[in-house]
């Protein structure tokens, strides 16, 4: 899977698939149209494909998706409808053709009974099952991170990634014409955003809480900041959004007044810019569709780093596709504004200086904590301190905050407060309608302590707002 | 206008798949289908799917079983009692439906969990093996697939019956006994009746156990079979006799009175009239009384696995269960010795026993001192020891707290069942799960501005009152 | 079967009958006294309990009726006619000087003298009881008090002062007296049964020689010999009148002997026994036997088959010879041959020959040495092929109901209540006033143990079950009648239970708290965790039940590795005394899970900086440094 280090993405990049995908279609073997009696004979031949013959060649040596090593692994399939595999994220698609052709039996047999396969359970492994129109997608996790609705956001999250490669329109196009259609064609070069995106959504926090993390950064610095792109991009028709990203964490947001951007997306946003480091080289001017805003279209995203000294990345979201040249101006200005203000060494230094620590707020036996405002959902997610210093223990602190995080949000049965006691730790769940909070304390905190610790870091929470969030009412 | 429907039994079915490898032969795998009016064709499909399913976790871990299957509107759930041998049980999910059809139906799959219903199938499973041991027969000779069919047949069609799938709760998973809470002295009577009772028929006579109404008192039972024997009597052998006068407060005999008022006329109340065997040889059931039901011959897999003749004899409110090994022929003179022996001893610590009874049962429910109500429950997993008010009628407790309850104990069994869990839900519910040393012990309130520190310290007072003589410290 | 009564060995010898000897038996100081007519009246004085032989020689030879020495043997009197007493002094066995004292009553006739007292002497005569006191030095009696009525005879329990008088017209009346430091205090007439006093429906009068008055089961009893008028079946019975304080002595039982002939009576060991001189046999009675209603009169068989006394093997005598006469309560003189006997009980026969083990336990209870003999009993009922536990449960029952008294009676008398105190307890009237109680202890050492043993070597499975339903009987019995089980029984049960690794019993009798909570039993059960997991967790709620088992408790759970629940237990529970933080760290540190340790050592840490008194377990050198310095490792070299 190499990388396609494609020099611009020059906007007919996408039609020229749209081509590709005509010409194709005569060439194709006619294909049996799906009926009922076909589903019968798949599930008699289903079984008999899963039995002794499945491993092809038994002369070789072990095939690897064989070995209990991959076996185990975490795994993420998607196929279309009709059992064409389009993804894999552990071995070649093409090996895995009976595997898929099973999965899409199962799905369909169910789906034939006027029902929605959800999930498979083992005593520790879940196989979860999410179907959108046309797209099967399937994960398999036996990580016990991962409930069921863990595993069914980040299946989401995928599919969403596939329509902000594609839009829906033009999925669903392409399958009322060919359901038998092998849409890795398209999605050719993608699948490094999809393997990124897989792997954000099993290790940022991000996802976990469904929120972005901001830059903490003087509130007058960034009005800077704002000030500078608005007056800059003032004349600019069809703009809807700006946003300046350090690494993972939002500088600022500038929307058009009555469209808003939902951490999904967001993190679609992010994975795009994480995932490519051509836009650092050059300006980027990619289609993309962010599904949540709208999956029908593309909007055209021009993406760049400000300066060299100041790598924060600055994307101007228009569905104008004529507008680059006048993009491109438009960030020449914002640049030469920030520089003549000493904006961009706050920047930097905020960037250098570690994010807020949860022992710096003086609360005894206090471990750890996550405030995530609900109105604009963004979050502070502490640095990992003592004793979160090696990766598992800070993957079961992530575990036990994810946990904590459905069992609050969960839909069927929602929570406002939680306190567990636990093993090791004591862990408060608070949730109002204005934030939530998370805490997490030494074994033999009492519960008076607790609520102590809760009073005072909603002050300094409070006192704190303006330099850790951004209030989404800058627009254009 | 919102119509909720509860979980119902969609399908139950047992199926061996070595038993019919070849094409066409697919029907010899089922070994029972509920419900039996359902297609061969569509039973063959059902079957098919879950061997596929089954097949298909196979490749990617080996060695676990696949347990559940979630589908927008059903839950499956699988168990594979014996090598080959499945059962598989699928709950419709309950859903809400909109009278006028304008909204359409939500599902409400959340409130069935996979621990509850898991361990209810298994419980099936188990109740089979006290009548007939195992689905395998003793013998490797090829199965007679015929009798198989039979037995498995005979057995879950009735079972199916009386099986309660809706709103099941962690009690259910529990499955624990209660033991009726008894001053040393009254225990030791009744101990002290048993003994008696095992010296003289010592030989006949291998278990036994004295229930007062659903309450254990003693019994010489291994834990394992009791378990299921206890839920056996509860909710079969003896549910006619307990629901008599569930309601039925007030004096000591009432059970008896609703019993003569029943049978033939207000005659003069003599002990004779309230004290006979409940299940008895034909032989030995006198025509007028209350009709006998045939004495169960169950397996019991403590000792050998031998088989057991079950006779159970009923003074007032208490049971008494003698355990006969199957060899030994119910003579009439040896039931003749029985009864006499029991009637003479029996009435007396019957009355002594209910007079507990009574006391306890009025100590429902508790009250803080501040007056809010609280429902709990308790289970200890050593010796199967439960109490429980949840299910009074005046506990009202959604089906959403009930599911909380059961999230709080799986989730606790996965760390190591130590410390606590308080939560608050929307609906102002406080549900409190404690766990110490093998217990687990839960509180409910619902008060709606209440802080946790309050709640905390008021489970506190009930906890030492209800626990006090146990170690159980948070 | 051998016979069951004997008489003592070795008996007292002394002169036999004859022509001119005369033997007196005073039943108050247990003298013999045979008086020689030589020349000179020579008395030569025996004390049966002493066996200390004293010859007095007195001046003049004249008739004696009878002679006492005053209780303190200083002065001897002698009634020698119907109107005076003679009251002689000694010295070295010389008499030395004598004065004589006559009856008040004028023309009165002197029936007899009673010492009541060291120095008090009551005359009876037919009209008068009159009481006098001796005064040495004047060498005179002082009058003191008299009361006059017809007496026609007299008997007198010595022990308790006790007068029976035979008042009334011709003697028809028994009227008791008790005299108390120089007072008369009259007790109502005995309430004659009128059937058998009366002859053509006239009250007849009282043969002396048909009333014996005795104690027995420590109440004064008068026994009458009824001779049967109706004449169908000749044969006499005896009534049994108890007497009793403040109501009239009623008729309380009848002992059923329909023969007739001359009898005797002894007391022996609060049996009645009955000689019959023509069959040559006795009959035993015992009154204690039945619980016996208010106001209502027991009809009483002998308990066992009539026996002829055993032959004594170091005295040729003849067994019921002409020459015996019973004195109460045990003892037999064969003026005969000159021999002073007791007469005995042996009770092992009662043991085979009483079907009922429950009366058989009421009867032993009520013997002085029954204790050997219910032993036996138990240890025969416990061992015996056919195994009745009913029976035993009985028995247990009947042991504890005594047992239940004399603790109740030791609990009372050890209350010192203040004589003002204004509360009134309730005096605790005993149930039963048995002579031994079959305590805890007696059962235990010298049943138990036995059991136990040939249990454990018996390989039948119903035994060993038979052995710990006994022990759960006991227990029963003793929690009905509210009496602490002691630890030695609990040992011995929870021990038996484990031997027959019968754990689901032993869990349901600690469930119900049968055995008392205590510190070495909850580790026994600590002990037994290998081979009953739930043992762990009885013990520990043992332990809670325990009041200062905080220790212990933290210590349990540190050796399960529950390092934090411990240190939660001893904070929540524990005294404030100083916590070893080096224990806890060691034992956190084996866990092996890096969280527990961390928790930990945060923990003491941040209590060893808070803690301003005690010498800080953290400094350098201190005793937790080991672990200072790993933590600075492991944590925080990295974050720096």
């Amino acid at each position: 899977m190499e990388e396609t280090a494609g020099e611009r993405c020059e906007p007919e990049i996408a039609q020229e698939k749209v081509e590709v995908l005509e010409k194709k279609n005569e060439e194709t073997v006619e294909l049996p149209s799906s009926n009922d009696s076909a589903i019968d004979h798949e599930i008699n031949n289903l079984t008999d494909e899963l039995g002794p013959n499945l491993n092809l060649a038994e002369h070789e040596e072990e095939i690897y998706w064989q070995t209990a090593e991959w076996k185990s692994k975490k795994h993420v399939f998607v196929l279309s409808s009709a059992g064409k595999p389009i993804y894999s994220r552990h071995g070649n698609e093409d090996d895995l053709v009976a595997l898929f052709g099973v999965m899409q039996a199962i799905v369909s047999v169910v789906l034939d009974s006027d029902d929605e396969l959800q999930s498979i359970h083992t005593s520790n492994t879940h196989f979860t099952f999410l179907r959108k129109g046309n797209i099967y997608l399937v994960s398999v996790s036996s990580i016990p991170l991962e409930t069921a609705p863990i595993t069914k956001l980040q299946l989401t999250y995928v599919y969403n990634q596939i329509l902000s490669i594609l839009t829906l329109t033009q999925l669903t196009r392409i399958f009322d014409q060919y359901n038998n259609f092998d849409l890795r064609r398209l999605l050719s070069g993608s699948e490094r955003l999809i393997n990124n995106l897989v792997d954000f959504t099993e290790t940022d926090p991000a996802f976990f809480f469904n929120a972005v993390e901001c830059l903490p950064l003087a509130s007058s610095a960034r009005d800077v900041v704002i000030q500078a792109i608005t007056s800059s991009c003032q004349k600019i028709k069809n703009l809807l959004f700006a946003i300046l990203l350090a690494g993972n964490q939002l500088v600022v947001l500038i929307r058009m007044k009555k469209y808003n951007l939902l951490p999904s997306d967001l993190h679609l946003i992010l994975n795009l810019v994480s995932s490519s480091q051509s836009f650092r080289t050059a300006e980027g001017w990619t289609p993309i569709c962010l599904p949540d805003f709208d999956a029908s279209g593309y909007m055209q995203a021009h993406v760049s780093y400000l300066t060299e000294e100041c790598q924060t990345c600055l994307l101007l979201l228009t569905i104008d596709r004529e507008l680059f040249f006048t993009l491109s101006e438009a960030k020449q200005k914002i640049v030469e504004k920030l520089q003549k203000s000493n904006v961009f060494e706050q920047i930097n230094e905020s960037i250098q200086k570690p994010k807020i620590l949860a022992s710096e707020f003086g609360i005894s036996r206090l471990r750890h904590f996550v405030y995530k405002n609900k109105n604009t959902n963004q979050f502070v997610y502490p640095k990992y301190e003592v004793p979160y210093l090696l990766p598992e223990s800070q993957n079961s602190l992530l575990h036990l905050y994810s946990q904590l995080y459905q069992q609050v949000n969960s839909s069927q049965r929602p929570l406002k407060v939680i306190f567990q006691q636990l093993k090791t730790e004591a862990v408060l769940g608070w949730d109002t309608k204005g934030f939530e909070l998370y805490l997490i304390f030494e074994p033999f905190v009492t519960k008076s302590e607790a609520i102590n610790a809760v009073n005072k870091l909603l002050k300094c929470m409070k006192k704190e707002e303006d330099r850790l969030f951004i209030s989404n009412s800058a627009t254009f | 206008m919102q119509e909720r429907v509860d979980a119902s039994l969609n399908n139950f079915y047992i199926f061996n798949p070595t038993f019919g490898t070849t094409e066409g032969e697919e029907e010899n795998k089922i070994l029972f289908f509920h419900p039996p009016d359902s297609d061969t064709n569509n039973q063959i499909k059902t079957v098919g799917l879950s061997e596929a399913i089954i097949k298909f976790t196979r490749n990617f871990v080996s060695q676990e079983e696949c347990k559940s299957v979630h589908t927008l509107k059903t839950r499956q759930y699988f168990y594979q009692a014996q090598p080959n041998y499945w059962m598989v049980m699928t709950v419709n999910v309950p859903y809400t439906k909109s009278k006028n059809g304008l909204k359409e139906t939500v599902y409400h799959g959340e409130n069935v969990q996979d621990d509850v219903y898991h361990s209810i199938l298994k419980q099936a499973y188990e109740m089979y093996q006290l009548f007939y041991d195992s689905f395998q027969p003793p013998s490797e000779i090829q199965v007679d697939l015929v009798l198989l069919k039979e037995k498995i047949s005979q057995f879950y069609s009735k079972y199916l019956q009386i099986l309660k799938i809706s709103n099941c709760d962690i009690v259910d998973v529990f499955q624990g006994i209660q033991f009726l809470p008894l001053d040393k002295k009254t225990y030791l009577h009744a101990q002290s009746f048993m003994n008696q009772f095992q010296c003289i028929f010592h030989d006949q006579v291998v278990f036994s156990a004295l229930l007062v109404k659903e309450h254990l008192v003693w019994s010489n039972i291994e834990l394992t079979d009791l378990r299921t024997i206890y839920r056996y009597l509860i909710t079969t052998l003896l549910s006619s006799h307990l629901t008599e006068n569930q309601n039925g407060a007030g004096t000591v005999d009432n059970s008896n009175l609703s019993e003569m008022k029943s049978g033939n006329g207000i005659s003069y109340l003599n002990e004779a009239d309230y004290s006979r065997f409940i299940t008895c040889p034909s032989f030995y059931s006198n025509i007028d009384s209350e009709p006998v039901t045939q004495v169960p011959r169950l397996i019991l897999r403590s000792g050998d696995r031998s088989i057991f003749q079950l006779l159970v004899y009923k003074v007032m409110s208490s049971f008494v269960c003698l355990f006969v090994p199957d060899a030994y022929e119910l003579t009439l003179e040896f039931m003749r010795s029985i009864e006499s022996f029991l009637r003479s001893k029996l009435i007396a610590l019957a009355s002594e026993l209910s007079m507990h009874l009574e006391k306890k049962r009025f100590t429902k429910g508790i009250v803080s001192s501040v007056g809010h109500t609280f429902s709990y429950v308790y289970f200890n997993r050593l010796n199967l020891a439960q109490k429980n008010t949840l299910r009074d009628h005046q506990a009202h407790l959604t089906a959403e707290v009930l599911s909380m309850l059961a999230d709080i104990s799986f989730d606790s069994k996965k760390k190591d069942s130590v410390g606590e869990t308080i939560v608050k839900t929307y609906d102002d519910f406080w549900i409190i799960g404690q766990f110490c040393n093998e217990r687990e012990f839960y509180v409910v309130t619902q008060q709606k501005n209440s802080t946790l520190i309050e709640i905390s310290d008021e489970m506190k007072i009930i906890r030492d009152k209800q626990l006090k003589s146990i170690y159980f410290h948070v | 079967m051998n016979s069951c009564l004997s008489l003592s060995e070795n008996p007292l010898r002394f002169e036999p009958l004859r022509k001119m000897t005369t033997i007196f038996y005073d039943d108050k100081s247990n003298e013999i006294f045979t008086i020689i007519h030589t020349d000179v009246m020579q008395v030569i004085v025996e004390n049966t309990n002493l066996r200390k032989k004293n010859v007095y020689t007195v001046k003049h030879k004249r008739h004696v009726i009878s002679l006492k020495f005053s209780p303190d043997q200083r002065i001897l009197a002698v009634q020698h006619d119907k109107n005076s007493i003679e009251f002689m002094s000694f010295v070295d066995g010389i008499q030395s000087s004598s004065f004589t004292q006559f009856a008040k009553a004028s023309n009165s006739e002197l029936l007899g003298f009673v010492w009541v007292s060291g120095i008090e002497v009551l005359f009876v005569t037919n009209v008068s009881l009159e009481l006098y006191q001796v005064e040495y030095d004047k060498k005179s009696l002082k009058y003191l008090k008299n009361v006059s009525m017809n007496i026609s005879w007299f008997l007198h329990l010595p022990k308790k002062n006790f007068i029976l008088l035979c008042t009334g017209p011709n003697g028809i009346h028994l009227q008791p007296y008790y005299i108390q430091d120089t007072n008369f205090n009259k007790l109502p007439r005995l309430e004659l049964d009128s059937t058998h006093f009366q002859k053509q429906g006239k009250p007849c009068t009282i043969l002396e020689r048909d009333v014996t008055l005795t104690s027995c089961y420590n109440q004064t009893r008068v026994l009458i010999f009824q001779h049967s008028q109706n004449g169908a079946l000749p044969g006499t019975d005896i009534a049994v009148y108890t007497v009793s304080k403040n109501i009239p002595a009623k008729k309380t039982h009848v002992l059923k002997l329909s023969l007739c002939g001359r009898f005797a009576l002894n007391i022996v060991d609060d049996l009645i026994v009955v000689h019959h001189q023509i069959s040559k046999t006795s009959f035993i009675f015992d009154i204690g036997l039945v619980i016996r209603e208010e106001d209502s009169v027991t009809i009483l068989t002998p308990i066992i088959d009539a026996m002829p006394i055993k032959i004594p093997s170091d005295i040729e005598c003849e067994l019921y010879s002409p020459h015996w006469v019973t004195f109460q309560p045990n003892i037999i003189i064969d003026v005969g041959i000159g021999a002073f006997w007791y007469l005995n009980i042996d009770l092992s026969n009662f043991l085979t020959h009483i079907e009922d083990k429950c009366l058989l336990v009421d009867f032993l209870l009520q013997r002085t040495n029954g204790k050997i003999y219910l032993v036996k009993l138990l240890n025969g009922v416990m061992l015996s092929e056919n195994k009745n536990l009913e029976e035993i449960a009985q028995l247990f029952n009947r042991l504890n109901l005594v047992y239940k008294d004399k603790l109740e009676l030791e609990r009372q008398s050890q209350v010192g209540l203040p004589v003002s105190s204004s509360i009134t307890i309730q005096v605790y009237k005993p149930l039963t006033d048995m002579k031994i109680a079959f305590n805890q202890l007696d059962m235990y050492s010298n049943v138990f143990t036995g059991v136990a043993d040939y249990t454990y070597k018996s390989s039948s499975q119903k035994n060993k079950k038979f052995f710990t339903w006994i022990l759960l009987e006991y227990i029963r019995s003793l929690t009905d009648y509210n009496i602490p089980v002691q630890h030695c029984i609990h040992e011995l049960l929870i021990n038996t239970l484990v031997l027959n690794k019968d754990f689901q019993q032993l869990h349901q009798i600690l469930q119900y708290h049968v055995i008392a909570d205590s510190k070495p039993l909850a580790c026994l059960l600590l002990s037994l965790e290998n081979v009953y997991p739930p043992a762990h967790q009885l013990a520990l709620d043992m332990l809670h039940r325990i009041t200062n088992a905080t220790e212990e408790i933290t210590e349990v759970l540190l050796s399960k590795k529950l390092v934090i629940s411990a240190l939660r237990y001893s904070d929540a529970y524990g005294t404030e005394g100083e916590i070893s933080y080096r224990k806890y760290l060691d034992i956190a540190d084996s866990v092996g899970d890096p969280n527990v340790f961390y928790s930990v050592f945060v923990e003491f840490e941040k209590r060893d900086q808070s803690n301003s008194k005690g010498i800080s377990q953290f400094s350098s050198g201190g005793r937790c440094d080991v672990y200072v310095q790993r933590f600075f490792d492991r944590y925080r070299k990295i974050a720096v």
